[in-house]
């Protein structure tokens, strides 16, 4: 963390930071397999029941595409030094999620809007104007990390049932039988599209925005970050009603993830830590042409 | 079997009762009743029931307890607005199945026993899923109700008859097709629609032949009719679904639907050689009728309970309003039930179970009525075992069903008891992608 931040932990912050990842384990493991609304689910229809490589490789390649779909609507933002920073901070927070086996990529976006994407895969995207209203490195480190739960989660790999070819002689007689044949090609623009329609329209289910939000107030805590930050920046953010207009369209509402957020912190008593914000480094870096 | 088959033709061969009546008279009464059964012949069943077939992959497991749950292609058939819940962009799945029957009346002709068979492998079930927009579209194929039946019994011992031989086979499909439509109106609630195409054809042809003893010194003396029957008719079924997920573990499916015929033809012919008429004298009748048979309204509520993610338990009630219908007969209102369960043993094999009932819309015989249709009140059991793959599922399961009741085979007030007994052997296979 050290090399991310520049900054010495103290002892006392070292011990409040096992403290919060031990109770982010115990709260990891406690949380429900699905959500509520998805109790319609059966145990084969868990991705991870069947999670092989080649789930990863679709996902990746799903991800891909999607990113490409993302900065079709949104140009990339030409800065540098800060879509540098921005990776730097990001991939220090991947540090935190459980996904080795894929690579964030950030990048900012031209977009005066106050917005963040993730697509499956580990790319994620930041708007400007969400960058522009951000206070300091915590912040920042908020909004990523809400980003980096969606990726983890796999939220939308779950939504839309992203998984790579099965090739077993069962699945190919079954594929048969069921009408299945040949239609695969098809289908992955068709998931695109319906991807695309959940980042900018749609949006996730309430209760993955939600929980992204208690893994990123978590992860904060974790990280030594502010967690706070969250819940400081949703409050921000949500007086500007024009700009956050595509965000509340596809998002809870701010006063539902600020209780969210509020919940997550008094049951994990992290509402007076006192964590690095890191505001000197952000304002170097995040300057806008 | 309806009126039609069994007034009209009645009342064609009073005729031929007409001719013959002068000998009749002169012939064991047996007699009599053997020429009743030449021109009554009811074909029989399917359409004195409403759940015929149990239709679908996971659905026809749990005993077509599936109103609340049809969250997969069965939906599309059992309650549209459950399909807004599948899982994966575009599922198809697809069921086959072997199905059979058998039906046994006791006493029909001087002690002897009527029995009917049928077997045939039929496609029972095909549907796709596919997302539009924030909807989901899906199309699918049912038979909810086959039937290749065939009789063919040599009687001897008919006091009288010399001989009596009937051949009957009678081949029925129903089929439904047609897309549907169902979007989630919020976290709760998600409401569909399915439009079917309803088609079925039925037809039956019997040959029947009754050879008197000898009187006297006089050669014997016989009887033969021909008859043929056949019925297309086309119409639609629209099926209205509504789903509500009334708690985190219990779901609530209502489905409404009503088919309407909107053109129909039916033609019966027969061809009959009277005892009285020389073996160069064969009368020929046929007509053909264009009217349009009611279909009931059909309402179902069903419940499912999600106990786990390998458990759900779900039960349906199903009601058939009345039908009034003056040329192919009245039916009376009924009600089926089902109940049915599905666990899952690991995360690849799933095992379901359920319980079914398949009630008559008929009116329960007894000793006033008279030529009354057949009445049996069937139950029934179906298992099913599934393998799990990551994007598919294959199913092998059965179902079994077992009434018994009374007919009037002889247009009389005479009874016979029936017993009837189904079995459906299915395999399907689903496929998400």
């Amino acid at each position: 963390m050290k090399n991310i931040r520049g900054l010495e932990n103290r002892l006392g912050t070292r011990v409040l930071s096992m403290a919060a990842v031990a109770l982010f384990t115990i709260h990891c493991s406690s949380l429900p397999a699905f959500a509520e609304d998805d109790f319609r689910k059966r145990v084969n229809q868990e991705p991870e029941s069947f999670a092989t490589d080649d789930d990863v490789k679709a996902e990746i390649v799903f991800g891909r595409t999607l990113a490409a779909r993302i900065l079709g609507k949104y140009a990339f933002y030409e800065n540098g030094k800060l879509n540098e920073y921005v990776n730097k901070i990001g991939k220090g927070m991947a540090q935190f999620a459980n996904r080795p086996e894929i690579e964030f990529r950030f990048a900012v976006i031209d977009t005066d809007i106050v917005n963040a994407f993730a697509a499956p895969g580990g790319y994620i995207f930041i708007t400007k104007g969400a960058m522009a209203r951000m206070a300091d490195e915590a912040e920042l480190a908020a909004v990523i990390s809400h980003e980096i739960a969606h990726v983890t989660e796999k939220h939308i790999v779950k939504e839309l049932n992203i998984k790579g070819t099965d090739a077993s002689p069962v699945s190919g007689f079954a594929q048969l039988l069921g009408g299945g044949s040949g239609a695969a090609r098809v289908v992955f623009s068709q998931m695109v599209d319906q991807a695309a329609e959940i980042l900018f329209e749609k949006g996730l289910k309430k209760q993955d925005e939600f929980d992204s939000d208690k893994v990123a107030t978590m992860t904060l805590a974790v990280a030594g970050y502010d967690p706070t930050a969250l819940k400081r920046y949703l409050k921000k953010i949500s007086g500007a009603e024009k700009e956050t207009k595509s965000l509340t369209g596809t998002h809870p509402s701010f006063k539902e993830r600020i209780e969210n957020v509020d919940a997550v912190l008094a049951e994990n008593q992290l509402t007076e830590n006192k964590q690095a914000i890191v505001k000197e480094r952000f304002n170097q870096n995040v300057r806008f042409n | 079997m309806s009126d039609l088959i069994n007034h009209r033709p009645r009342a064609a061969a009073g005729r031929h009762k007409a001719v013959g009546y002068f000998k009749l008279s002169r012939v064991a009464p047996a007699l009599l009743a053997v020429h009743c059964a030449l021109i009554a012949l009811p074909a029989l069943a399917d359409d004195l029931h409403y759940n015929n077939i149990l239709v679908g992959d996971r659905a026809a497991g749990m005993g077509g307890a599936y109103t609340a749950i049809a969250d997969d292609p069965s939906g599309l058939y059992y309650n549209p607005a459950g399909i807004v819940y599948a899982l994966g962009s575009n599922v198809s799945a697809t069921a086959n199945a072997y199905h059979q029957t058998n039906t046994v009346y006791k006493n029909v002709l001087g002690g002897n026993g009527w029995e009917r068979t049928s077997s045939a492998i039929l496609p029972n079930f095909f549907g796709i899923i596919q997302p539009l927009g924030k909807a989901r579209v899906g199309f699918s194929y049912a038979v909810p109700d086959s039937i290749v039946e065939d009789q063919d019994q040599i009687f001897t011992n008919i006091p009288g008859v010399q001989q009596y031989i009937i051949n009957f086979n009678k081949n029925e499909n129903t089929y439904n097709f047609g897309p549907s439509y169902a979007i989630e109106l919020n976290d709760d609630f998600s409401v569909g629609a399915t439009l079917y195409a309803h088609y079925r054809s039925s037809q039956w042809i019997t040959n029947q032949f009754v050879r008197l003893d000898p009187v006297g010194v006089n050669p014997a003396q016989y009887e033969w009719t021909n008859q043929y029957y056949q019925t297309t008719e086309w119409g639609v079924r629209p099926v209205a679904g509504l789903m509500w997920s009334t708690t985190d573990k219990l779901s609530l499916g209502i489905t409404a639907s009503q088919a309407i015929i909107l053109d129909s033809s039916t033609t019966y012919q027969q061809i009959f050689k009277g005892i009285a008429d020389d073996g160069n004298t064969v009368s020929r009748s046929e007509f053909t009728i264009y009217d349009k048979k009611k279909l009931p309204f059909t309402a179902t509520m069903g419940v499912a309970y999600f106990p786990s993610r390998a458990l759900v338990v779900s039960g349906d009630f199903s009601y058939y309003g009345k039908v009034s219908d003056s040329v192919f007969g009245d039916r009376e209102p009924t009600w089926n039930v089902a109940l049915g369960a599905e666990y899952y043993l690991t995360e690849k094999w799933a095992l379901r179970g359920g319980f079914f009932t398949d009630r008559a819309n008929t009116r329960k015989i007894d000793s006033n009525s008279v030529n009354a249709l057949e009445h049996v009140d069937l139950y029934g059991g179906s298992l099913s075992l599934s393998y799990f793959t990551r994007q598919s599922s294959i199913t092998m399961g059965g179902s079994y069903r077992y009434g018994s009741g009374e007919a009037q085979l002889l247009g009389n007030a005479q009874i016979q008891d029936v017993k009837m007994q189904a079995m459906t052997l299915f395999f399907s296979g689903a496929y998400n992608y």
